[in-house]
């Protein structure tokens, strides 16, 4: 049986995968953008989710190191050596706060002595102190360095999902929750009612959704 | 109208499907919907659609209101089936 936050943790684990492997190519050729890209896209979307499903303090963390490769972006932080090493070591804590959302006093130690370190290599006036490692308001956490993002989901439960005890109702009440939303339901999949086993899950769902970042 | 109940809701629907006049469900007193309710509900609608008869939705409870505001589905009910204009 697999919870929402088992996919997200199996999404999570993949999306670190691809910013290890990012960051070990910035290792070879520290200027290339394609690979400071999706390393930076990789940290967004854990945040993200992470904040959704109600991973907070993974969130919080990976705002902070997305931060740093938003500076990387705009060409106002420099990779080094010593930013690929606290971000390699960063994906190791995230990995950690993924398997327990509530971590250990010594893992969030931790974590916080990635945050200084990587606060140290940060030009001065950044938008926020990174070793403030408080969990932010929700609202703060979710923002994304984009001003306004419009998502297409597509929701297509397996056909046991029910069975499962997972509802795919209280998704969509968060998500609706989120901005302004769209929210298409097919029923092509629905057999006829004499064919339908009432506790299988049939319908698919299609959203557009708009996130208004609060600056 | 939860999983729980879900299979006699079927049958109850069933029970109902050979009706060849227009449908009228009242849900006054759903206390609780979950996708499984909503999905019976379209089955049903889409049954007696077929059979020209028609589903209309009385009294819906706050619980069935939300489940079909947050799957987009309210119009779908609230349009009219089966109207003959002579």
């Amino acid at each position: 049986m697999s919870t929402p936050e088992d996919t997200f943790r199996e999404e999570a684990s993949e999306l670190l995968a691809v910013l290890e492997s990012s960051l070990l190519e910035l290792e070879d050729q520290p200027d290339d953008a394609e690979s400071v890209d999706q390393a930076f896209r990789a940290m967004h979307t854990i945040k993200g989710s992470g904040a959704m499903f109600g991973f907070d303090k993974l969130s919080a963390f990976t705002h902070h190191l997305e931060n740093a490769f938003d500076l990387v972006r705009s060409g106002d932080l420099d990779v080094t050596k010593d930013l690929i090493n606290i971000a390699l070591g960063s994906g190791d804590h995230i990995r950690n706060l993924l398997n327990d959302m509530d971590p250990s006093p010594g893992v969030e130690a931790e974590g916080n002595a990635l945050l200084e370190q990587l606060s140290s290599l940060l030009p001065g006036n950044t938008e926020e102190s990174t070793a403030d490692n408080s969990v932010q308001p929700k609202q703060k956490v979710k923002s994304g360095t984009e001003l306004d993002a419009t998502w297409r989901i597509r929701i297509t439960p397996a056909v046991d999902t029910l069975v499962n005890g997972m509802d795919p109702l209280p998704v969509l009440r968060e998500l609706v929750a989120l901005g302004p939303c769209h929210v298409t339901t097919m029923d092509t999949e629905l057999p006829p009612l004499s064919k339908l086993d009432p506790e299988s899950c049939y319908l698919i769902w299609d959203l557009i959704l708009t996130r208004i970042s609060h600056q | 109208m939860t999983i729980y109940t879900a299979a006699n809701i079927r049958e109850t629907f069933l029970e109902q499907c050979h009706t060849r006049q227009g449908m009228e469900l009242n849900l006054e007193y759903v206390t609780e919907m979950d996708i499984t309710g909503v999905q019976l509900l379209l089955a049903f609608r889409i049954h007696l659609d077929s059979t020209a008869s028609g589903l209309q939705l009385k009294n819906s409870s706050e619980a069935v209101q939300e489940a079909l505001k947050l799957t987009h589905l309210t119009e779908t009910f609230e349009t009219d089936v089966g109207v003959v204009v002579v």
